[in-house]
Parts: structure tokens; sequence; C-alpha cells
């Protein structure tokens, strides 16, 4: 994956959190917590994942994220950039990777 | 008595969640299927068909029911698989679902109760609780 993309797919777990939770883009590093520090859930989560989808055009279930999720959670805001990018590199099959 | 093991139901686990109604607001005048990860098809079918106001509403019930379902169960699921039909009059959730939507956990489901509440037109609450049967073998 085009480092630009890993870029832009920062840029918007980013500004989509700063947005969510009515924080500055500047208040927030990868390791800030998305429950703790910005009171965050998962129908937060789950949004940003239908915007990405959409945005890439990524087929992909949830119950395949759901699996991935639990052998690598994503609390911080490092770590869904993490899962964001994995997501939109191999899409359904982010299970059969090694992370 | 039950015949065999394989017809033995049990109490699975129950579940309980709670959203705020207003969160669900940029969803209901989409066109498509707003979030097609968690809703299924007849569920936005069946939102479109509301007026506006209600819709919400709607959608935040079955988000509800949809994530206790799976506090009850602990194992990821398709939600679109899911369908939970929010009847405003009764303040409950009619609700469809492939009974072997857990059949990769070696469960199916027998029956999904639950109950809804909402809060001054603001919070929803769903408490669930799911009976199941492990899968013949």
């Amino acid at each position: 994956m085009e480092e630009k993309t890993v870029q832009e797919i920062t840029d918007l777990v980013y500004s989509y959190f700063a947005e969510e939770c009515d924080v500055e883009v500047n208040d927030i590093s990868d390791s800030t917590s998305i429950i703790e520090d910005l009171e965050g859930d998962s129908l937060m989560l789950l949004s940003l994942l239908e915007q990405v989808r959409k945005k890439y055009d990524i087929k992909v279930e949830l119950k395949t994220l759901g699996k991935h999720l639990m052998k690598k959670p994503s609390d911080s805001i490092g770590q869904v950039v993490e899962l964001t990018v994995a997501v939109v590199k191999h899409g359904d099959n982010i299970l059969n990777v090694e992370l | 008595m039950l015949n065999s093991e394989k017809d033995a139901e049990i109490l699975f686990g129950c579940g309980v969640d709670e959203e705020i109604i207003e969160r669900f607001n940029p969803l209901v005048i989409s066109r498509e299927n707003p979030m097609p990860l968690i809703f299924s098809e007849e569920e936005f079918e069946f939102v479109k068909g509301l007026s506006l106001s209600k819709r919400a509403v709607s959608y935040a019930a079955s988000f509800c029911c949809k994530e206790s379902l799976f506090k009850a169960c602990g194992f990821p699921f398709n939600f679109n698989e899911t369908s939970f039909f929010y009847d405003e009059e009764k303040n409950i959730c009619t609700s469809s679902w492939s009974s072997d939507i857990f059949l990769d956990e070696g469960w199916v489901i027998k029956n999904i109760e639950h109950k809804i509440s909402i809060w001054n037109n603001r919070c929803c609450t769903a408490q669930l609780c799911l009976t199941a049967r492990r899968k013949e073998k």
C-alpha cells in the first residue's frame, strides 16, 4: 500500500474522532484511548468502518472484523489506524494475514 | 424429558445495551442503507417506510438489540443477518434471524426474547435473553 494512502487513512481516523468526540485533532495522538480519553464506543467505530468500506469499496463482513478485533483489540487511536489500514489492504482476508 | 443431549436448550446468555437516540439522526435521510454492515436491507426498507420523526428511534432500537445479542452470545456475527423491527405502539421489536448464524460456533439459536425501553424520547435500552442448543453432529 502506498505511503500516501496510509497517511490518508491516518488523517481520516484522526479527523473522524476529533469531530465525533468534539476535540481538537492536535489533542489526539496514537496512544489516545478511545473509550477512556474520548468516551467513544462501538457505534463510533462501526460508523468509521462503514465510511472506510464505502470510500475504498471494500468487501468485508462484520463477523470477520469482530473475529479480528478479538485477536487484536483496537483500544487506541493508533490501533484503530492499524486496523483501518489492514481492512483497506486485506478486506475480508484480514483473518488470514499475520499483522 | 429430553430425548438426547442435542435437543437440550439452554439459556445461552443475556445482554443489555443503551444508546442515545439522537446519534442515529444522521442516518434517517439516507436514500440507501446507511450502515449495511449493521442493518439488513429489510430493516432499511422498514425504516424508510416510517415518518422521519420515527426513524432514529427505530434504528436505535434495532442497534440496541444487536449489541445486546452480541453481549449475550459473546462471539462476533454479522449484524445484518438479523433484523429487529421496532413497533412504537407495542414498544417491542419484531425480530427475524437465521437460526444458523452461530453455526460456526457450534450453536443453533432457539429463541431471542427482549425488552425495549425508551427513556424521555432520548435514550433507548434493550435487555435480551438468548436461548440456544448445540449443533447436531
